[in-house]
């Protein structure tokens, strides 16, 4: 059994005053097998946000649903949802959403204190985290003292430190110069060498590349998706970039059309 | 080209509604109050009424620290609006326009904030002036020369004091402006927050404050030590005050920070670290409400007790129904006026009770170790206020039959301590370095009440007022010797009769009105009236009150406009991190709880601080109190307790309005 399955998703949006509809996914289906690591490309308003924050639970769609370890998502109350969320997923932002009036070390426990851990495990569970991710020297910082790489460490550290089924990155290299972003692309894929599954959406090719298998997503449907297999990471991205000016084409024709 | 400016400003004002709603109500409240006080302050009417010159010095020490007030008040809210907007400014700036042309704008901004405000306060600000005056009037039972003319100084120079007021925070603005650049101004908000540190010093000075300002507030001893340490306390207390809640919150929360077990529970560690910032922006913020608050409740309360038991005090210093003086004359001179006095009543119809010539001592002194000894001067410091009378009248006046020994001396107090043992008497010259000789010692016996006569309202800076009855005549006179050092004591050239009847009011006011009109006929100097005299101190505690409650409300309006102003801008900035907590995986009952237990402590502590304080300003204000005419401390406590029950649901609903305002701002970023 896969360990995420989205089955027939649709998700229509209403504007506000009614009138309106704009349908940002339909009929979406994935699948993501336990230990994988996958990516999600498509440009800005392709419909790939809308798709991790439902499967993130924090949007609801409107048809179809998502299972997650053979549980049904809609079948969860939203009371246990939030339980849901910081237990069995881990998020990493673009934009690092870390509480600026918390320590890094405090931004990290955050959601162990949430689970009500006792502070000793706490920081036994912290310390290989810190120490494989290199920042161990800033757990007394404040996330204004740190630099965005940094700061997304620290984000990547909350993610893994509940030890998630799934972890869920959107767009985690948005923001970071082209040297943090190796940083964590190569972080990313250690995580997901020791067994972490990951369902990261991007747009940058380079984040692709150092994926098992990317999904592209266009106009809120997936249209294909190819495997690394044993590629090295430059022969996987240069058919990531012919896949993608493929689609774009395709896209130049609809416009036309 | 112009209008484009004033439309941007005209638009920028409504769509930030949220923000420049409250901003401009709370300057329109800013203006009334301010002019209310300042007219009040030169106002002719309240100048004219009994006790109005003492009262309106009082309101222009009050327009002082109102203007103080609101500049601090309006600049702190202009700042946080300018503040919400910096991303707006980038965007004009990013778009082209120029920094003048942004100042332009806020100029033109400013103007119209000033505009909006200036006009409603100042035509509000007049009407409750002209009802103020009205309502004063009658409290006063004045003949209305009441005009609707209106006095335009007070209007112009308030206008002018805040048109000031915004040209300065334009200036501000544009100095801000000025040193932003187009990039810092769309980062603003995501500039970091030094972390808040311990201050042990200020958190330990802070204590000492407060402790040394309560410690002078309860150990005051008498009424003189109250009124002569009260401004030291109060400056005491609030200088602890604002070192406890910004360095001693910030102190204690951090210390709980280090205390691992019961910083990472889940209740914990959010509020802790949440509190530390509120603490840290709103510190300020809540000492300044604490204390307004504070004064609220004991200015209100104090002038409640005043006036709810100025009847009864009155009743007790006004006993005689008329009390009439003459210069001092021959029996049958006496006798004479007496029966003149007597015809009066008899053809107003009025039936007479009583009526008795009498003489009295009335003295400034010092009462120490068993002695008694009479100043020469007017009262500086410590002194108690003495009138003696003889046996003879004392048993007539009170219609009893009280006896006592030669050696013996009666005596009743009035606010102020007992006294027992033995008393002589003495006088000091006016050097203080000449002492006459002590009179023979008397043994002290208390009597059962007050003599029955007219002493006039005691509103005099002493520790009681004290009674004593000479048990005959001769030793009454022996003593005389040593009033005569006063010079307080005038009573020796003067005979006074007073007048008791059974009439109704209307027959007295009538045989007042007879005996004043043809006061060279009757022959005497002057006449006081119980109804009179009873209705003029009223009227004075009643304007007192009036004024206490009016300012208690300006007070309480401020205390509430500067919390919906902090909880607002702290919304601002929570919408943001509770949106985080949410993605990480806090539910929304989690989050509204963490929010709700920390808007209660923010919204709880400054009411709960302002009632300690109160209560230890009970002795020291119940002192004060008893000065100005005195009252049961159980009634002042009772009246407090009512005023702290008010006050908190005012306070309340006041909470609850603006938690609705915040829960709308954090949760409006839903995802």
């Amino acid at each position: 059994m896969s360990m995420l399955e989205v089955n027939n998703l649709k998700k229509v949006y209403t504007t506000r005053f009614g009138g309106n509809k704009v349908t940002a996914l339909q009929n979406v289906n994935l699948t993501v097998e336990k230990g994988e690591y996958v990516a999600i490309m498509g440009e800005s308003g392709s419909g790939k946000t809308t798709l991790l924050n439902i499967i993130a639970t924090l949007d609801k769609p409107t048809e179809g649903e998502v299972i997650l370890d053979g549980k049904k998502m809609s079948s969860i109350k939203e009371k246990a949802l939030a339980q849901f969320r910081r237990e069995r997923l881990g998020f990493v932002f673009q934009e690092f959403n870390l509480l600026d009036n918390f320590s890094v070390r405090d931004n990290i426990y955050l959601p162990l204190v949430l689970a009500g851990l006792h502070h000793s495990e706490m920081e036994e569970r912290i310390k290989p985290i810190a120490e494989k991710l290199g920042i161990t020297p800033l757990l007394e910082k404040f996330p204004y003292e740190i630099s965005g790489g940094q700061k997304q460490r620290v984000a990547v550290a909350r993610a893994v430190i509940t030890k998630p089924e799934l972890v869920l990155a959107d767009e985690p290299t948005g923001a970071l110069d082209s040297r943090s972003t190796d940083e964590l692309l190569e972080q990313f894929a250690n995580i997901n060498k020791e067994g972490q599954t990951i369902l990261m959406v991007t747009h940058s090719i380079k984040a692709a590349s150092t994926s098992g298998r990317v999904l592209f997503i266009k106009d809120g449907i997936v249209y294909h998706q190819i495997y690394r297999g044993n590629e090295s990471n430059s022969e996987f991205y240069r058919r990531i970039s012919d896949s993608l000016t493929a689609l774009m084409g395709d896209g130049v024709q609809t416009v036309k059309d | 080209m112009k209008s484009i400016y004033k439309n941007l400003a005209r638009n920028a004002l409504s769509k930030n509604k949220i923000i420049y709603v409250p901003y401009i109500i709370s300057s329109i409240m800013m203006i009334t109050i301010s002019f209310i006080i300042f007219n009040l302050a030169v106002d002719k009417v309240i100048g004219g009424i009994n006790g109005g010159a003492s009262l309106q010095m009082m309101m222009r020490f009050g327009i002082f620290i109102m203007y103080m007030i609101s500049f601090f008040f309006l600049n702190s809210v202009s700042r946080f609006v300018i503040k919400q907007r910096k991303k707006e400014l980038g965007l004009y700036s990013v778009l082209g326009m120029q920094k003048k042309h942004i100042m332009r704008v806020q100029f033109i901004e400013n103007l119209y904030v000033y505009i909006l405000s200036a006009i409603p306060g100042t035509i509000i600000g007049v009407v409750i002036s002209k009802i103020l005056q009205l309502m004063v009037l009658k409290i006063y039972n004045c003949e209305a020369d009441f005009g609707w003319e209106i006095n335009w100084m007070p209007i112009l120079v308030n206008l002018a004091v805040f048109g000031f007021f915004y040209l300065l925070f334009f200036l501000v603005n544009c100095i801000s402006i000025l040193r932003t650049n187009t990039l810092e101004y769309m980062k603003e908000e995501a500039k970091g927050e030094k972390r808040p540190k311990s201050n042990w010093l200020l958190a330990i000075a802070g204590v000492i404050f407060l402790g040394s300002g309560y410690a002078l507030a309860i150990r005051s001893q008498t009424a003189m030590d109250a009124f002569s340490f009260f401004f030291f306390a109060v400056s005491l207390v609030i200088f602890g005050t604002i070192c406890l809640f910004t360095a001693g919150s910030i102190t204690i929360l951090n210390t709980l920070k280090k205390k691992k077990d019961y910083y990472y529970k889940t209740g914990h560690f959010i509020s802790v670290s949440g509190m530390l910032y509120r603490m840290k922006r709103n510190a300020s913020t809540l000492a300044t409400i604490c204390i307004f608050a504070t004064m609220v409740l004991v200015t209100i309360s104090s002038v409640m007790t005043l006036y709810s038991t100025i009847r009864t005090r009155a009743e007790e210093w006004y006993r005689v129904d008329f009390d009439v003086v003459y210069e001092t004359c021959s029996d049958e001179q006496m006798q004479e006026n007496i029966e003149k006095l007597i015809k009066g009543a008899e053809k107003i119809g009025m039936n007479i009770d009583q009526i008795i010539p009498y003489k009295y001592y009335n003295a400034y002194a010092n009462f120490k170790d068993g002695v008694l000894l009479t100043y020469p001067a007017y009262p500086n410091t410590s002194v108690i206020e003495t009138f003696t009378l003889s046996l003879d009248l004392y048993n007539l006046v009170n219609k009893s039959d009280v006896t006592l020994e030669k050696d013996q001396i009666g005596y009743f107090v009035m606010n102020g301590p007992k006294i027992s043992g033995e008393i002589s008497y003495q006088t000091v010259n006016a050097a203080y370095d000449q002492y006459s000789e002590k009179s023979k010692a008397f043994t002290l016996v208390e009597l059962d009440e007050a003599p029955q006569f007219s002493y006039g309202a005691s509103i005099t800076l002493t520790e009681g007022t004290y009674f004593f009855v000479a048990p005959d005549q001769e030793t009454l006179d022996s003593l005389r010797a040593y009033f005569s050092q006063s010079i307080v004591e005038y009573e020796d050239a003067r005979i006074r009769v007073l007048v008791n009847t059974d009439a109704d009011e209307e027959t007295q006011q009538r045989y007042y009105d007879e005996i004043n009109t043809n006061q060279k006929d009757y022959g005497f100097m002057y006449a006081y009236s119980r109804l009179e005299d009873l209705h003029e101190v009223i009227g004075i505690y009643g304007g007192l009150f009036f004024l206490g409650i009016f300012l208690s409300i300006a007070f309480l309006t401020i205390t509430i406009l500067n919390m919906y102003f902090s909880q607002l801008l702290q919304g601002y900035e929570d919408t943001k991190r509770f949106a985080i907590m949410r993605k990480v995986g806090l539910s929304r009952k989690e989050i509204k709880k963490s929010i709700n237990s920390q808007i209660v402590i923010v919204f709880l502590l400054p009411l709960v601080v302002a009632v300690i304080h109160t209560m230890a300003a009970f002795p020291m204000v119940n002192r004060i109190l008893s000065l100005l005419g005195g009252c049961k401390p159980e009634r002042f406590l009772l009246v407090l307790g009512a005023c702290v029950a008010v006050f908190a649901l005012v306070y309340t609903i006041a909470y609850f309005f603006t938690r609705r305002t915040y829960l709308r701002l954090v949760s409006g970023a839903k995802q």
